[in-house]
């Protein structure tokens, strides 16, 4: 797994669920479309594993975020998919805006210059 | 609470849920291989590197149950699984361990239900908490006072120290009880006992080892207690000069005369000393001391008199 590229960037404890619950935003989807889906708009430096992933949409079932029913694929396999709950959509807002707030935070502190060249 | 309720329906449905998550890694493999295929990987190469891929199965499979809550129950089963397999590998450790805890529980448990019934129950009578136990006190003796003496002498487990050296006794002679009785503000009735064991108890010229209790007149009035069968002694039966009467416990009414009607007016002989049956005492009645249960619950005030110089408890 090591060798493929680019490099990836180790998840940090917290981001998968919200990442999870950002790409269930638009509609459903099933498990493996959403690791690619991250995995792809985090340009490959995200890369989620599969140990993780199903763990994590589990968890977020169990605590009501998600809900997850059987359906036809696009190819016509039946499938898990999972899709955000009123609840789900609430933790989504709650957590983004806290990673928004950390990120700028972060960037604050690491590119001062920037901040002063504003 | 929301939580606990889907986690406890989600155990109900624990194995369709195994089912279904191994259906559902099944179909992430399958589809990481088709996607890989469409990359241009061959058809056998494409799902070796989907396999490896996926990773560890059992630990994927693992870790999403712990995401399904009660972990703790299930590792909870899992020790239930492996104790049982120790168990019975080992089958003479098992049989020496379950065997000293068997004979160990049975054994607080017979001590238990002894000591229950002698110290912590109440007597099966109508108002157990209303009754109360007169105790003797007397002051220790002083050298040459004839009035500082005990009222009983040497009579082994009946007399015990008190505060400051008096010492304390259960046993009245019968003249106190008399006067007691008689100038009695408190209590609304005044009764003794006398616990015997080991009397001779003949019955139809067959002779048997019984304990007796002998009380006075107000025994059964003093319990609240009603018959199975004939009528209890009373007052009446305790002036000096009545006839002789016995108040049995139900087991001995069936166990000699057949039942309690038929034990009514029957005469039997405790100590020699003849007695007429006047009563059958409830099933659930076995007198005042639990440690010992009469088969006379009750034998009249005569054999009480006779008794007097071992005098009455009260």
């Amino acid at each position: 797994m090591s060798n493929r590229t680019p490099p990836r960037i180790e998840f940090l404890q917290g981001t998968l669920d919200v990442l999870i619950l950002r790409t269930l935003r638009p509609g459903p989807q099933h498990g493996h479309a959403i690791a690619k889906h991250i995995q792809r708009t985090s340009e490959d430096l995200l890369q989620v594993e599969t140990g993780s992933l199903y763990p994590a949409l589990h968890r977020l079932e169990a605590r009501g975020w998600v809900a997850a029913s059987w359906e036809l694929s696009d190819k016509g396999k039946r499938a898990r998919f999972y899709r955000l709950t009123p609840r789900g959509r609430q933790q989504l807002a709650t957590q983004q805006s806290q990673w928004e707030a950390f990120s700028r935070a972060m960037g604050l502190i690491l590119n001062p210059a920037e901040q002063e060249a504003k | 609470m929301n939580t606990f309720f889907r986690k406890l329906a989600w155990f109900a449905q624990r194995r369709r849920k195994e089912q279904q998550l191994a259906a559902e890694l099944q179909f992430h493999l399958e589809e990481e291989a088709e996607e890989l295929q469409t990359a241009g990987l061959a058809q056998d190469e494409a799902r070796r590197a989907a396999r490896q891929e996926l990773g560890n199965v059992g630990l994927i499979q693992d870790d999403t149950r712990a995401a399904w809550g009660w972990p703790l129950a299930e590792q909870f089963l899992q020790d239930l699984r492996y104790a049982a397999r120790k168990i019975l590998r080992s089958p003479g450790f098992t049989l020496v361990a379950t065997l000293t805890l068997a004979l160990g529980i049975g054994a607080n448990t017979a001590i238990f239900s002894f000591l229950d019934a002698l110290l912590m129950r109440s007597l099966p009578v109508a108002d157990p908490e209303s009754l109360v136990v007169l105790n003797w006190h007397s002051r220790p003796p002083q050298e040459g006072s004839k009035e500082w003496v005990h009222v009983i002498h040497g009579v082994q487990g009946i007399l015990w120290p008190g505060d400051k050296g008096a010492m304390v006794s259960g046993m009245f002679p019968y003249g106190a009880f008399e006067t007691l009785r008689e100038e009695n503000p408190v209590f609304s009735t005044l009764f003794g006992y006398f616990n015997g064991r080991n009397r001779n108890l003949a019955v139809r010229g067959q002779a048997a080892s019984a304990s007796a209790e002998y009380v006075t007149g107000g025994y059964f009035r003093g319990l609240a207690v009603s018959p199975a069968a004939g009528r209890l002694i009373d007052s009446e039966d305790d002036r000096p000069g009545a006839a002789p009467v016995a108040v049995i416990s139900f087991a001995t009414s069936q166990n000699l005369f057949g039942g309690p009607p038929n034990a009514i007016g029957q005469s039997i002989l405790v100590d020699n000393i003849p007695f007429t049956v006047i009563g059958v005492a409830p099933p659930e009645f076995f007198g005042v001391d639990p440690a010992v249960a009469p088969d006379l619950p009750s034998v009249a005030h005569e054999s009480a008199r006779r008794r007097r110089r071992s005098g009455s408890y009260v």
